[in-house]
């Protein structure tokens, strides 16, 4: 447990030294913003559910739910997942 | 990159699919995970969605809408390919549109035709051949064609054209110049000089202002003679001579001949021929008359072989013909 600690903590250290992206590293997911009309969302693990009005995405650090009106998911690939429309809201739940 | 990937699929082709079934978010994530690209996604109503995908990809994801009870269809067909079999039976009339494109491009990309402006004392025929010679004619290609090059030759070429300009408009080269004005030919005021004859004929007056006169009126002169010395001398000491700008206007009777021959034919009557052997020597004739000779005199002479017809015309003028030397 604590060796599973020094291995983290020198992977972080790592990390911040190196400025290397921290997304490829780490499996989070980037997200980009683009006004209220474009949400770019790199390593999501899947959709959760989806609507027009609502979509919920899996993510590394949780789920993140997108509301607003006429949305599309524009792409989807394994790495990336874009959605368009009429952003109005963007919340995280915690996993843990 | 959407973009790019946008085209690239509409070249290739692609399927607009609807799936319908109660877990259509599993599927998505399924062909997510199984690196499937699906574009577009659009929900209709609450267990429908349509979304856009490859051929290749579709004929992989409907192993996984089976997999969780979703009914996948295609709802349009889209893209090049598609495109091209529904109207496979229309290619004569795609290669036609081709070809006259094709014909319509090939037949612009030449100069077809060369217009010259400016110029006044240069026949237009002239130029028109010496552009040629330094690369600008009619039916050559277009890009093969470099104005700069073509109006640096020609200003080699030929002394009296101060300025040239080539624009090219479609298929027409519109050559513009600009004819350098020469110096007037002659010797300055105040320069000592000879006059001589300019052509042959008989002196009918002569009035000298400075030098001395070696012709008279009624004398016969070739051309060249000198007419007045640029020499005058003292009036006290004869023999003493100085050098002036002799200044004389000479009047001269000058005589013309030009002779024309042309053959007979069967088909066109003498009297034809005879007309035309005129018209020919008299414009000829009228090239070689100075502009400011009055015409005394006109005579038409024809004479007919067996197998010609020859017309002489001789104009008996009175021109100025002292011109200055140094």
């Amino acid at each position: 447990m604590i060796r599973k600690n020094v291995a983290k903590k020198i992977k972080n250290r790592f990390i911040e030294i190196s400025e290397l992206p921290e997304e490829l590293l780490t499996g989070y997911s980037k997200m980009v913003l683009l006004g209220d009309k474009e949400f770019l969302i790199e390593n999501s693990h899947g959709i959760i559910e989806y609507d027009n009005n609502k979509i919920r995405v899996n993510t590394l650090s949780g789920i993140i739910e997108v509301l607003g009106e006429k949305l599309i998911i524009n792409e989807i690939s394994s790495k990336e997942l874009l959605v368009k429309g009429k952003i109005k809201n963007i919340g995280i739940e915690n996993n843990s | 990159m959407f973009f790019w990937n946008k085209i690239y699929n509409f070249i290739k082709g692609y399927v607009v699919v609807s799936v319908e079934g109660f877990f259509t978010e599993k599927f998505t994530n399924l062909c997510m995970r199984n690196n499937i690209n699906i574009f577009e996604i659009k929900r209709k109503g609450t267990s429908k969605i349509i979304f856009e995908t490859t051929v290749k990809d579709y004929k992989k994801m409907r192993k996984y809408a089976h997999k969780t009870g979703c009914r996948i269809k295609i709802h349009k067909k889209r893209g090049v390919p598609f495109f091209l079999f529904r109207y496979r039976k229309r290619k004569w009339f795609a290669l036609g549109i081709a070809l006259f494109i094709m014909i319509l491009s090939i037949l612009t990309s030449f100069i077809w035709e060369v217009e010259i402006s400016g110029n006044e004392n240069i026949p237009t025929k002239v130029l028109a051949q010496e552009l040629a010679e330094s690369g600008l004619k009619r039916g050559m290609l277009k890009f093969n064609f470099y104005s700069q090059e073509v109006i640096y030759k020609m200003m080699i070429k030929r002394d009296d054209i101060a300025f040239m300009s080539i624009d090219i408009n479609g298929t027409k080269a519109k050559v513009k110049i600009v004819e350098k004005v020469l110096k007037p030919r002659g010797v300055k005021k105040d320069e000592p000089c000879d006059i001589i004859a300019s052509r042959a004929g008989v002196i009918t007056a002569i009035n000298v202002l400075s030098g001395e006169a070696s012709v008279v009126v009624g004398s016969v002169v070739n051309e060249g003679d000198i007419l007045v010395k640029g020499v005058m001398s003292f009036e006290k000491i004869p023999e003493e001579t100085y050098l002036v700008h002799a200044m004389a206007e000479i009047k001269a009777r000058v005589w013309y001949e030009q002779i024309e021959k042309l053959k007979k034919s069967e088909k066109i009557s003498d009297e034809k021929i005879r007309l035309f052997a005129y018209k020919i020597a008299y414009d000829k004739i009228m090239d070689r008359i100075n502009k400011n000779a009055e015409i005394q005199n006109e005579d038409v002479v024809y004479e007919e072989n067996e197998n010609y017809i020859i017309a002489k015309i001789t104009i008996e003028t009175i021109e100025s013909i002292g011109e200055e030397v140094s």
